[in-house]
C-alpha cells in the first residue's frame, strides 16, 4: 500500500505560479539555516500543549543511499512526481529542481531532514477546515490559525521556509493528534510539494503546480489526495522512515534538505552542530523556562542541545537567575540590575484593549571574558524566542560592558514569584503584531498599523530608544559630562533625500514630527535640477503650517553650506501660498497652506546648473497644533 | 630618556572631565595605569620638549604658527607608520598624558565649561578626524605635505609645505578637515596653489580687481572642489587634471564667478 500524487489543473487563464510566493517572502533578507531553525522552532513552540511538559523537538538529519534510497523513493511514489517535476524543471525557476535531480542521480544519496516533535497540538482539523492546524500547515498560503495573543508567528509564513529548503520542494508530514479532530485514527499523513505550474506532455492540461501526497478519494474527478490515515500511514511512515513515537505531535520530513543560500553542502555533522547551536542561540528563554527541549539525531545518535554547553549565554540566563537579587548600582562583575521600562499600548481600533504596559530590562555587569553577545540586549516576548539582539556597543563606549534582556508581555515577571497580568497579555499581543514576519523585530507593521489607533508608532518605536537611556543611566560612569545631547524637540524636521536611501538616523523616532518622500534629479534637456516630494505631520493632532524647500550642494563627506537657487515651485495642494524669498542670499521655495491643510504636495526646478555636482533637498517643515476650525 | 608609546584606552575618557579640560586638573601615568596599552615601542621625545619651550619662550611667534614651528620636530621625532599613527589612543595618550601642557597653551582658548566639547576634541579626537587632535592634526598635517630629499633620511627632509599649510590656519582646517586630505597630489596642490604667497603673487601681478581675501579663496575653493568630488574620483585623476582643476577654481574664486557665491 502506498499513497500517490495528485497535482491541482487549473484552466489556462488562471494565474501561473513560477515558484511558491511564501518562500520568497521568507527568504528574503537571510535564508540561512538561521532562519529555517527560528521558524521550524517556533512552530513547534507555538503548538505546544497547555500542561507542564515542554515542547520536544529532534532534528534527525539523514542521508540515504543505495537499496535504502530506492527503497524510499519508491515508498515516495516518486515517479508520478518526477513525471511533474521533469515538466515543470523546463520552466526558468523549475531549474533548481532539475539540478537537485540531478544531484541526486548524481551522488545516488539523498538527505532528509525530519523535525519530530512531542507534546504539541498535531495536524487537527478537518482537510477543507476553515482554519485549522492541518489546513495552515499544509494547505494554505499565508493564512495563519495561531491564536493571536502568544503565538509566535502570526503570518503563517514560517512554513513556507519548509519548502525552500527542500531541493526538491516536497515535504511530507506525519502527525499523532493531540484530540480526536477530525477523527480517532492517528497517525495522519500527507505530503505536499510546490512546482512551477506546468503543462501535461500533450499540452492539454495546466497543472497549477501545488501536489499532494496521499490517498485519491476515487469518487470525485480532479480531487486532490487526501491525508492517509491509521494503520495504513503507520506502514507507509515506515517505509519513509517517518515513523513516530506515540505521543501527540508532527513530524515533518523536508526531502533533500539544503540550505539555498549555502556555498557548500555541509556534512551532517557540522548542520546538526549549527542546528543546535541556532537553537540555543535564539531560543534559550524557551529552553531555559522548560517549555522546549531540542535535540538533535545524527546517524541515530541523539544529542540534546544544552545551554550549559553554550557558555556564551549564561550571561542572559543569569540575569533571569539573579532578577530576584538585583541591585541598584551594578558595581561587581555579575551584579544585575532591573528597571521597568513603559509602554503605553494604545486601543486597538474597535475601542478595546489598550494599556499601560511594562517591559522588563534586566541588565548584568559583564566579566571581562564575556566577550559574546557583549553590551547586546535580548529581546524577549512570551514565545521565548529571542527576537533580536540589540547592539548596544555604542553605548557603553569607556563604560561597563554589560548583557541584558528586556522582556515583554507575558515575560515580563520571569524570574520573579508574578503571574503575568492583564497589561501583559496585552503587551504581548501588540509586540506580537510588531513582529514582521520574519519576528526579527519590533517595528511598526501593517498588522499594526490595521489593528491599532494612533499612538501605535511612537509606543513601538519608543521602545530601543528607552532601552537605550536606560542602560546608560545604569553603564555610564558616574562623570558629569555636562548635557549632553538635550532633546532638542524643535517645530522643524528635515526629511532626508529618500533616493540617496538616506533616511536621518540622527533625529530620535520621538521627536520626529513629520513624514514623507522626495525626490531630486538632474533634468539634461533644461541643464537644472527638477524635484517633488510630499509631506505631512506624523500626528493627527498637528497641521503644516509653512515648508521651505532648498538645494543643497554635497562635497565627499558631508553636506556643505552652499545652496542652489530654486528657480521655481508650485503645489496642487488647495489654498497654498507660493513664494521664492531668499535666505541667506540664495533663493528657497516656501509653501503657506490654508489653516487646517496636513498633506502637502509641490514640485519645482533649480536654475540652471552647469557643475552638476552632487545636489539634495532640503525640506525644513514646520508644523504645529491643529488650530480649532 | 625615551617614552614607552602607549594606547589610551577608550574606558578612560569619562575621566576626561571639563575640570581637566579647564587645565584645574592632571592626570598622570599613574592615574591612567589601568587604560594604559603598552604599543611595545620607546621614542626618545626630548626633541619635541625642547622645541616646544622654544617656541614657549619666543615672543616673537605669533600664536596662529605654533603648529607650523612644532611641526618638523613633531614629525620627525615621532618617527609613525602611518599604521601606528592611525591609532587614535596613542594620540590621546600623548595629549592627555605626555604632552598635555602643550594642548592647553596652544589651545585653551577654544574652552568653554559651558560647551567642553570644542577643547574635549584636542584632547580625544584623531584616528579617521586629522582635524581636531592636536598633536594628531600637526603630525599628520607634516606627514601628508612634506616632500621626501634625496637621500631619504630623515634629516634631509623638506618641511616647506608643511609649513606653509599649518602656518595658514584656514588653509590647515580646509584641507585637514575633509577626506580628500589623504590624497597626498590634492594635498600638496592645495597647499602649492592655495599658499599665502602663491596667492599674493597672483593679486600682485593685478590680475583681478579687489580680489578676495586669501582666507576667502582658499575656503571657497576647497569647498567648490569637494562639491567637485561628489561627482569626480580623485584617485583616477591625474596630478595635472587635479592641478588644473584646482588653478580652474580658485581662479573662478578670483574672479568672483564661482556660480552663485
Amino acid at each position: 500500500m502506498s499513497g500517490q500524487w495528485g497535482f491541482t489543473t487549473s484552466r489556462p487563464t488562471d494565474a501561473r505560479y513560477g515558484d511558491d510566493v511564501a518562500k520568497y517572502a521568507m527568504s528574503h533578507g537571510e535564508p540561512g539555516l538561521k532562519t529555517f531553525v527560528r521558524e521550524v522552532l517556533q512552530n513547534s513552540n507555538d503548538a505546544r500543549l497547555d500542561n507542564d511538559q515542554p515542547a520536544r523537538v529532534t532534528f534527525k538529519l539523514e542521508s540515504l543511499q543505495g537499496d535504502e534510497a530506492i527503497e524510499y523513493l519508491r515508498a515516495l511514489d516518486i515517479e508520478t512526481w518526477a513525471e511533474h517535476a521533469n515538466l515543470a524543471s523546463d520552466t526558468e525557476s523549475g531549474k533548481h529542481i532539475a539540478e537537485a535531480i540531478k544531484r541526486i542521480k548524481d551522488d545516488e544519496k539523498i538527505r532528509i531532514l525530519t523535525i519530530e516533535d512531542e507534546n504539541t497540538e498535531g495536524l487537527l482539523g478537518e482537510e477543507n477546515a476553515d482554519e485549522s492546524n492541518f489546513t495552515a500547515l499544509v494547505r494554505d498560503v499565508l493564512f495563519s490559525s495561531k491564536s493571536g495573543d502568544t503565538a509566535g508567528g502570526s503570518y503563517g509564513l514560517g512554513k513556507a521556509v519548509l519548502w525552500l529548503y527542500s531541493g526538491l520542494s516536497l515535504v511530507m508530514f506525519n502527525s499523532t493528534l493531540s484530540e480526536p479532530n477530525p477523527k480517532d485514527q492517528s497517525p495522519r499523513l500527507i505530503g505536499r510539494t510546490r512546482l512551477p505550474t506546468h503543462k501535461s506532455e500533450d499540452g492539454d492540461t495546466v497543472y497549477q503546480g501545488h501536489g499532494w501526497y496521499g490517498g485519491l478519494n476515487g469518487d470525485e474527478e480532479g480531487a486532490r489526495p487526501e491525508s492517509i490515515w491509521g494503520e495504513e500511514a503507520e506502514s507507509i511512515a515506515e517505509d519513509l522512515q517517518l515513523s513516530r513515537p506515540d505521543g501527540p505531535g508532527t513530524s515533518i520530513q523536508v526531502v533533500d534538505f539544503r540550505v539555498p543560500t549555502a556555498e557548500e553542502r555541509l556534512d551532517d555533522e557540522e548542520l546538526a552542530d549549527q542546528i543546535t547551536e541556532m537553537a540555543i542561540e535564539w531560543f534559550w528563554p524557551a529552553i531555559y523556562r522548560g517549555d522546549l527541549e531540542v535535540a538533535v539525531e545524527v546517524e541515530g545518535e541523539s544529542k540534546q542541545a544544552s545551554i550549559d554547553e553554550y557558555p556564551q549565554y549564561e550571561p542572559f540566563t543569569n540575569c533571569l537567575d539573579d532578577r530576584d537579587d538585583s541591585v541598584s548600582e551594578l558595581d561587581e562583575s555579575g551584579d544585575v540590575a532591573q528597571a521597568a521600562i513603559s509602554l503605553d499600548v494604545p486601543e486597538k481600533s474597535d475601542g478595546s484593549g489598550g494599556a499601560d504596559g511594562q517591559l522588563g530590562l534586566l541588565v548584568r555587569r559583564a566579566n571581562t571574558g564575556e566577550y559574546q553577545h557583549r553590551n547586546e540586549v535580548a529581546f524577549v516576548r512570551g514565545a521565548g524566542m529571542v527576537v533580536e539582539y540589540y547592539d548596544r556597543d555604542r553605548v557603553v563606549v569607556g563604560n561597563q560592558d554589560f548583557h541584558a534582556v528586556l522582556l515583554g508581555g507575558r515575560a515580563r515577571p520571569w524570574g520573579t514569584d508574578e503571574s503575568p497580568q492583564d497589561a501583559d497579555t496585552i503587551v504581548e499581543e501588540f509586540l506580537t503584531a510588531a513582529e514582521p514576519p520574519q519576528h526579527d523585530e519590533w517595528v511598526r507593521t501593517e498588522t499594526l498599523a490595521n489593528t491599532y489607533s494612533r499612538g501605535f508608532r511612537t509606543a513601538v518605536e519608543g521602545i530601543k530608544s528607552d532601552v537605550t537611556e536606560t542602560l546608560r543611566g545604569f553603564v555610564a560612569p558616574d562623570v558629569d559630562r555636562g548635557t549632553t545631547g538635550p532633546q532638542r524637540l524643535g517645530n522643524r524636521f528635515k526629511i532626508g533625500n529618500e533616493s540617496r536611501g538616506g533616511r536621518s538616523d540622527r533625529e530620535s523616532p520621538s521627536s520626529q514630527r513629520v513624514t514623507g518622500d522626495t525626490n531630486i534629479s538632474f533634468d539634461d534637456v533644461y541643464t537644472h535640477w527638477s524635484f517633488n516630494g510630499e509631506v505631512e505631520p506624523l500626528s493627527d493632532r498637528n497641521e503644516i503650517r509653512a515648508v521651505t524647500v532648498s538645494l543643497i550642494r554635497m562635497a565627499e563627506e558631508r553636506a556643505t553650506s552652499d545652496r542652489l537657487p530654486v528657480q521655481n515651485i508650485s503645489s496642487d495642494t488647495a489654498g497654498v501660498s507660493i513664494s521664492l524669498p531668499e535666505q541667506n542670499d540664495v533663493q528657497v521655495g516656501r509653501l503657506e497652506p490654508a489653516p487646517g491643510t496636513s498633506k502637502i504636495s509641490f514640485e519645482g526646478v533649480s536654475i540652471e546648473d552647469h557643475r552638476q555636482v552632487e545636489t539634495r533637498l532640503k525640506v525644513s517643515v514646520d508644523v504645529a497644533e491643529r488650530r480649532d476650525e | 630618556m625615551t617614552t614607552e608609546l602607549h594606547h589610551l584606552q577608550s574606558a578612560a575618557h569619562p575621566m576626561i572631565d571639563t575640570q581637566f579640560l579647564a587645565g584645574e586638573r592632571e592626570l598622570t601615568e599613574k592615574d591612567l595605569r589601568p587604560y594604559l596599552q603598552p604599543l611595545g615601542r620607546s621614542i626618545d621625545l626630548s626633541p619635541v620638549d625642547e622645541r616646544i619651550e622654544e617656541i614657549r619662550a619666543d615672543d616673537d611667534i605669533d600664536a596662529s604658527l605654533i603648529d607650523a614651528e612644532l611641526a618638523p620636530t613633531l614629525h620627525r621625532t615621532l618617527d609613525l607608520t602611518r599604521n601606528e599613527a592611525a591609532d587614535a589612543g596613542l594620540w590621546h595618550y600623548l595629549c592627555v598624558v605626555r604632552f598635555p601642557e602643550f594642548v592647553h597653551y596652544r589651545w585653551d582658548h577654544v574652552f568653554n565649561p559651558e560647551s567642553p566639547g570644542n577643547m574635549e576634541e584636542k584632547f580625544l579626537k584623531a584616528g579617521t578626524d586629522a582635524y581636531s587632535n592636536a598633536l594628531h592634526r600637526i603630525w599628520w598635517g607634516a606627514e601628508l605635505t612634506y616632500e621626501e630629499g634625496e637621500s631619504g633620511e630623515v634629516e634631509d627632509r623638506d618641511y616647506s609645505r608643511t609649513k606653509r599649510v599649518l602656518g595658514f590656519q584656514e588653509l590647515a582646517n580646509d584641507i585637514l578637515d575633509h577626506d580628500f586630505a589623504r590624497y597626498i597630489p590634492v594635498t600638496h596642490a592645495c597647499g602649492d596653489l592655495l599658499g599665502h604667497d602663491t596667492l599674493n603673487e597672483i593679486k600682485d601681478e593685478g590680475t583681478y580687481d579687489d580680489p578676495p581675501s586669501n582666507s576667502n579663496i582658499a575656503s571657497r575653493t576647497t569647498t567648490l572642489l569637494r562639491e567637485e568630488l561628489t561627482v569626480r574620483r580623485v584617485e583616477m585623476m591625474e596630478e595635472d587634471d587635479i592641478v588644473e582643476t584646482i588653478k580652474e577654481l580658485r581662479d573662478d574664486v578670483m574672479r568672483r564667478e564661482a556660480g552663485w557665491s
